[in-house]
């Protein structure tokens, strides 16, 4: 097995890149939008983060930094596929990523937890047609033509999910947030 | 761009509706800017959509917040799909809490030489941030770490779970298909009626039927055999991916690199492996997964558990995280079997049952049941009833078959019809063995008639039947494998007329 020339890193830096997993996905999709894209790029930052482990200074926040790298490869990833049409230009992901950056959660563990609950509240109908679109390779065409109905109307059924997901879960961070 | 805004639906929950409550200005562009992240998120926004999205999220700092709000949502969900699927929300909130107490051996590697040598590592979670049924977050850091080790190589080859995608060229080649073979894929014409020798591209295969069957062939050799009413999703870009919704899958497993195994994903388990035979059935509620050969895992997606099986070994996920996840090696069924109805058979048995009165045995009487699909997408209609072993029993199979055993099926016919029966086969370790029948044109079932008792009705008559004239569907599976489970019965007509009722089926040795 070839070894690696890059100092190996520390426990507490693999479980900052572990505790940072589902927090740089989101950002980078919030970014780029596909998921096949954010899949990719935080694979790329994944590997950057253990080369560049040895610069991180400790002493300072974890997140801020990986979100940075993250950011750094997904315009990366853009030039690399510059032919494809991007949902959004060069300014306009500066700024999202800025504001990502700001209200990053390095663990989600309080939203993660309340979208569990979330969905454990929809009917089970609607639950499934969650899981039918977010399992691997669950489109909403497939969807659509498995249910016999069109893909516009199957999406607007998605549409009303995700806003029941939203406001359910911002009322359950608001709750604990009282508590 | 769709642009139908909906400002006057009631959200589902009943409670207030931040998007599209209020009838100003901010409202309104909210609920547009909902309607395109729903279209976004769908894969469905289109040019002037994405342009006005860019105008809406640069001009406004607050539509952003709504933006990043929304694509939160949308990564969970993807980072979170079995969270979806699972219904169980007690049993879940102590897995949140419980998944922190690894044991050292799935401790991270203290180097990365170390991670080389066990060639897969996983990172210890704390029980704060564990993350149970967050697979994709353990597969994707387990990338990086066997990365590391093996930097050029794990760079956007680790397994991280890739949905399927349209692929352009075909991957497999349909070996063998018997009954509804239907290949399907977003975009792309729907190709019913399948037959031997179709080349696929990636998408989703649906056999419909008892006696349906179809076996594919990857190019290195790898092969797969769906059967019963299953549904597979294949691709096969930088590794195998398969997503079983429902159905048995028999796979022959080529040798996979390592870091790339193919991957059967089911409602309610993963299972990895880099080389072996192993089955795997499923529905929405569990997955069975039995080995012929090698080792395999199976994470049960609810909690995150793992379990290795070697030769001949079975284990079961669902998403009751209660349940053991242990290795069993179920004892073989006994060489004889008997089904008299008298009691109803299991759920998951073909027929509407009728228990013994006026004189009249016990019997189920004929369902139609699909037989397959022609070219145009029609299906072909027969009309029968299925035995099979209930759902929570030990084994699958019914009886053990000798090479003398012969089947007996008790039954009456309103008219003269074609009598069709079939035998499912399975190895003894579980494994698919194959689909077998006899197909008796109407004057030929007198040869088979066996005598009635004196006592009973003379409109009930017995087929007794030879296994050995059995006759394979499957052609990679031209006889019986030895010691070979009878897993189903199926006994059918071809016209609804016959209306058929079977009162016995047996098997002696």
């Amino acid at each position: 097995m070839t070894q690696p020339a890059e100092p190996t890193p520390s426990a507490e830096f693999i479980g900052h890149v572990t505790r940072a997993q589902r927090t740089l996905y989101a950002f980078i999709l919030s970014l780029l939008c596909r998921p096949e894209d954010a899949e990719d790029v935080l694979q790329e930052t994944n590997v950057v983060l253990w080369t560049k482990a040895g610069e991180f200074d400790a002493s300072r926040e974890f997140l801020p930094w990986a979100l940075r790298i993250a950011q750094l490869q997904a315009m990366a990833h853009r030039k690399r596929h510059a032919q494809r049409r991007w949902v959004f230009d060069d300014t306009l992901l500066a700024s999202i990523a800025d504001q990502a950056a700001r209200q990053a959660d390095a663990s989600g563990d309080g939203r993660r937890s309340a979208l569990v609950g979330c969905l454990r509240k929809l009917p089970d109908e609607q639950r499934q047609l969650v899981a039918r679109r977010y399992e691997p390779g669950g489109s909403v065409n497939q969807l659509a033509e498995q249910r016999g109905v069109s893909p516009k109307a199957l999406s607007e059924s998605l549409r009303r999910i995700r806003r029941t997901l939203l406001q359910c879960i911002e009322r359950t961070l608001a709750r604990e947030a009282q508590a | 761009m769709t642009d139908d805004r909906h400002l006057s639906e009631q959200p589902l929950t009943g409670t207030p509706e931040p998007l599209a409550s209020a009838a100003d200005s901010a409202s309104r562009d909210l609920a547009e800017l909902e309607t395109l992240l729903n279209a976004l998120a769908d894969d469905r926004l289109d040019e002037v959509g994405q342009r006005r999205l860019n105008d809406m999220l640069r001009a406004d700092a607050s539509l952003r917040q709504q933006y990043l709000a929304w694509m939160q949502l949308h990564a969970d969900l993807h980072w979170d799909y079995a969270a979806a699927a699972s219904a169980d929300d007690e049993s879940r909130e102590e897995r949140i809490g419980s998944h922190g107490s690894d044991s050292k051996a799935s401790l991270p590697p203290s180097t990365p030489a170390e991670a080389g040598r066990t060639g897969v590592s996983r990172p210890r979670l704390s029980p704060r941030n564990s993350n149970p049924v967050a697979t994709k977050n353990e597969r994707l850091l387990r990338g990086v770490l066997v990365g590391v080790a093996v930097l050029l190589l794990a760079i956007g080859i680790s397994s991280r779970s890739t949905p399927v995608r349209r692929e352009a060229k075909d991957i497999v080649t349909l070996e063998a298909a018997s009954g509804a073979v239907t290949w399907s894929h977003p975009g792309e014409e729907t190709r019913a009626g399948l037959t031997a020798g179709a080349e696929l591209p990636a998408g989703t295969l649906v056999v419909e039927g008892e006696a349906a069957s179809a076996q594919l062939r990857f190019a290195d050799g790898t092969r797969l055999t769906l059967s019963g009413d299953a549904e597979l999703s294949f691709t096969d870009g930088k590794q195998k991916q398969l997503v079983l919704r429902r159905g048995l899958l028999a796979a022959q497993v080529e040798r996979q690199p390592p870091i790339r195994p193919l991957v059967v994903r089911t409602p309610t388990a993963e299972v990895r492996v880099v080389g072996t035979v192993f089955s795997v059935s499923a529905d929405q509620d569990g997955t069975e997964l039995m080995v012929e050969s090698g080792r395999v895992r199976m994470r049960r997606l609810a909690d995150g558990k793992e379990v290795e099986l070697t030769d001949r070994q079975s284990a079961v996920a669902t998403f009751d995280t209660a349940e053991p996840m242990k290795p069993a090696r179920p004892a073989p069924p006994p060489p004889q079997w008997t089904q008299d109805f008298r009691e109803p058979p299991p759920p998951n048995c073909k027929g509407h049952w009728q228990p013994a009165r006026d004189g009249q045995p016990a019997m189920v009487t004929a369902v139609p049941c699909i037989a397959g699909r022609d070219a145009d997408d029609r299906p072909v209609i027969h009309y029968g009833i299925t035995a099979r072993a209930a759902p929570t029993a030990a084994s699958h199979g019914l009886v053990t078959l000798t090479p003398t055993s012969r089947l007996r099926v008790r039954y009456r016919v309103a008219s003269d019809s074609n009598v069709r029966i079939m035998l499912g086969l399975q190895k003894p370790n579980g494994g698919f063995g194959g689909n077998f029948q006899v197909w008796l044109a109407a004057d030929e079932v007198s040869r088979l008639l066996t005598t009635e008792p004196s006592t009973s009705d003379a409109s009930w008559q017995s087929l007794d039947i030879p296994i050995a004239e059995f006759e394979p569907l499957i052609d990679h599976i031209p006889r019986p494998p030895n010691n070979a489970q009878v897993s189903l019965v199926f006994v059918a007509t071809t016209s609804i007329e016959a209306g058929l009722e079977v009162a016995e089926l047996s098997i002696t040795p």
